[in-house]
């Protein structure tokens, strides 16, 4: 089993269980939905452990509510540990965003106000989870329709502020900086270029979707191929970031396995001609 | 200890307002050009909000979804999550009420009756792993320790009755043949359990709904047998008991009492 996390990989899903087994890919790991496997028994865990075996498993949650006010779930961390230990995921991550509010869960990356206050406030929690899971936890930038009134910092000065007092990385969502360069109206490669250097371990790249309505604004639907826009700015993540671990992540309209295989192939394509013309220059 | 500021509680509490009951009181903290702006910013968020948990309880339901039709079983899943939204991280859990509420707003029994059905569908499919035994402990029992036998079942395992014909109707869903019309059956009793890591179902003879129901209520093997209205009741359970291991249905044998 290796011990660093390297290469290209795809997230996990069910209906791809078989053909990762029978025929193995060329995926050097995979990440799992956490919350997909936090259920006492059965047939997810037992494929889960199968898919183990083979393959080098990041855990990704999507309930962590780390900018919630609510207490931080106990028991879900409690869950969160027992399944790390199971796994012994490379990375464990969560989102920046809030998830619910009085005990109720709105299953949505839900926008934090962006300030002072709330970095206090993240880093704070940021330190209890990675206490209780033995672990630094990855923060993924997530896709906002909306910014706050009052907000008194810009997203990347947002990430950057709880990076540094919280010690957390960044799992860096490259179509969700797209999607909010486009519907915030900032410049995305400026926006790469003020994050932590060091502080990027993880890429997720996805596709996104026209507002059917006609608003103008995109949104994160990550249920269609990676487009060129996105391509172009990952290579420019990779010029600024080096060859972080990157991976396709697709949550709707899941297509065969093969064809995440080929998206797969044009990113570390993407990241080689990166890497040359970065070590040219 | 991070104590939230009472801005972003505030802040948290009118988004919220907004997903579940479309309260206007987030609309004075976005950040937009004009009302038209605003509206579209935070409409995306309540659209989100209400598709998702209406795609989770139609994979949770298929085939209520498709007896009752998609519109009603939207209307249905709308009223549902205002009164039961999501309290777990994992939204495996948002449809767990769905067959008592049904029932309790009066709706026609085919309703409840399927919901039910396939909400323990789920619940066998992911219910915790225990290896089964087989028969062998049984052949080193001596006679006289048979009466106080007493059995763990496996928690892969739910008893329903009063379903009607639930168990055609899901399996008539699944494969994407038309529904039979629903049938109370009020007395079929029916059993779900899993093997292997898949899920299987058959109807219950009464006489084995009434025993497998003392095994779960703790009866040791005599109190079973009266249960079981056969003229030779140690026969019957003894049958039953080696189809019930031979299912995978028991997880674990005591002849003591195991809560002693």
């Amino acid at each position: 089993m290796k011990t660093s996390l390297h290469g290209f990989g795809l997230g996990l899903r069910p209906s791809h269980y078989e053909s990762l087994l029978e025929d193995g890919a060329a995926i050097d790991w995979l990440e799992i939905i956490s919350e997909n496997y936090l259920v006492p028994g059965g047939r997810p865990l037992w494929m889960l452990d199968r898919i183990a075996e083979r393959y080098p498993l990041v855990m990704h949650g999507v309930s962590l509510n780390i900018g919630g006010s609510d207490p931080l779930d106990r028991d879900y961390l409690r869950a969160l540990s027992r399944l790390a230990k199971r796994v012994r995921p490379l990375r464990i991550s969560d989102h920046l965003c809030w998830t619910g509010h009085g005990g109720v869960q709105l299953h949505d990356l839900l926008p934090l106000p962006q300030n002072e206050q709330t970095v206090r406030h993240v880093a704070a929690r940021v330190r209890q989870v990675q206490d209780t899971l033995g672990s630094q936890l990855l923060l993924e930038n997530v896709s906002s329709y909306y910014r706050h009134a009052d907000d008194t910092l810009d997203e990347a000065a947002f990430l950057a502020a709880i990076v540094a007092e919280s010690g957390c990385g960044l799992l860096l969502d490259v179509n969700n900086v797209y999607v909010n360069a486009h519907n915030h109206g900032f410049d995305a490669v400026d926006f790469l270029q003020r994050l932590p250097l060091h502080a990027v371990q993880q890429i997720h790249l996805a596709g996104h979707s026209d507002d059917a309505l006609g608003s103008g604004l995109l949104v994160d639907t990550h249920d269609a191929p990676v487009c060129e826009g996105v391509w172009h700015l990952y290579g420019e993540a990779v010029r600024r970031f080096g060859p972080v671990p990157a991976m396709i992540e697709r949550d709707d309209d899941i297509p065969p396995l093969q064809a995440l295989l080929d998206e797969l192939a044009i990113a570390r394509r993407v990241a080689a001609l990166a890497t040359a013309t970065e070590q040219a220059a | 200890m991070s104590t939230p500021s009472v801005e972003l509680a505030q802040l948290q509490d009118a988004l919220q307002g907004w997903l579940q009951f479309g309260s206007d009181r987030m609309h004075g903290h976005i950040f937009a050009h004009d009302d038209d702006e605003r509206g579209h910013r935070l409409r995306l968020y309540a659209d989100a909000y209400r598709l998702r948990l209406l795609e989770v309880l139609g994979q949770d339901y298929p085939a209520l979804r498709t007896m009752i039709g998609a519109s009603t079983f939207d209307a249905l899943a709308t009223r549902y999550v205002a009164v039961h939204p999501s309290r777990n991280p994992s939204l495996r859990w948002l449809g767990r009420h769905l067959a008592d509420w049904l029932r309790a707003e009066h709706q026609p029994a085919a309703f409840s009756a399927v919901a039910q059905f396939e909400w323990a569908q789920g619940e066998v499919f992911d219910a915790a792993d225990t290896p089964p035994i087989d028969a062998t402990p049984l052949q080193a029992l001596a006679p006289s320790q048979w009466p106080a036998l007493r059995f763990t079942l496996a928690p892969a395992l739910r008893q329903l009755e009063a379903v009607g014909n639930a168990a055609a109707i899901v399996t008539a869903a699944a494969e994407g043949q038309s529904l039979p019309a629903w049938s109370a059956l009020p007395d079929e009793h029916w059993l779900l359990w899993r093997q292997d890591y898949i899920v299987h179902w058959r109807a219950l003879p009464t006489d084995e709904a009434a025993a497998l129901s003392a095994v779960a209520g703790g009866a040791c093997f005599a109190e079973i047998c009266t249960v079981l209205p056969a003229e030779q009741p140690a026969l019957r359970a003894a049958s039953l008991l080696k189809r019930w291991l031979a299912d995978g249905l028991i997880a674990g044998l005591h002849t003591q009492n195991p809560s002693v």
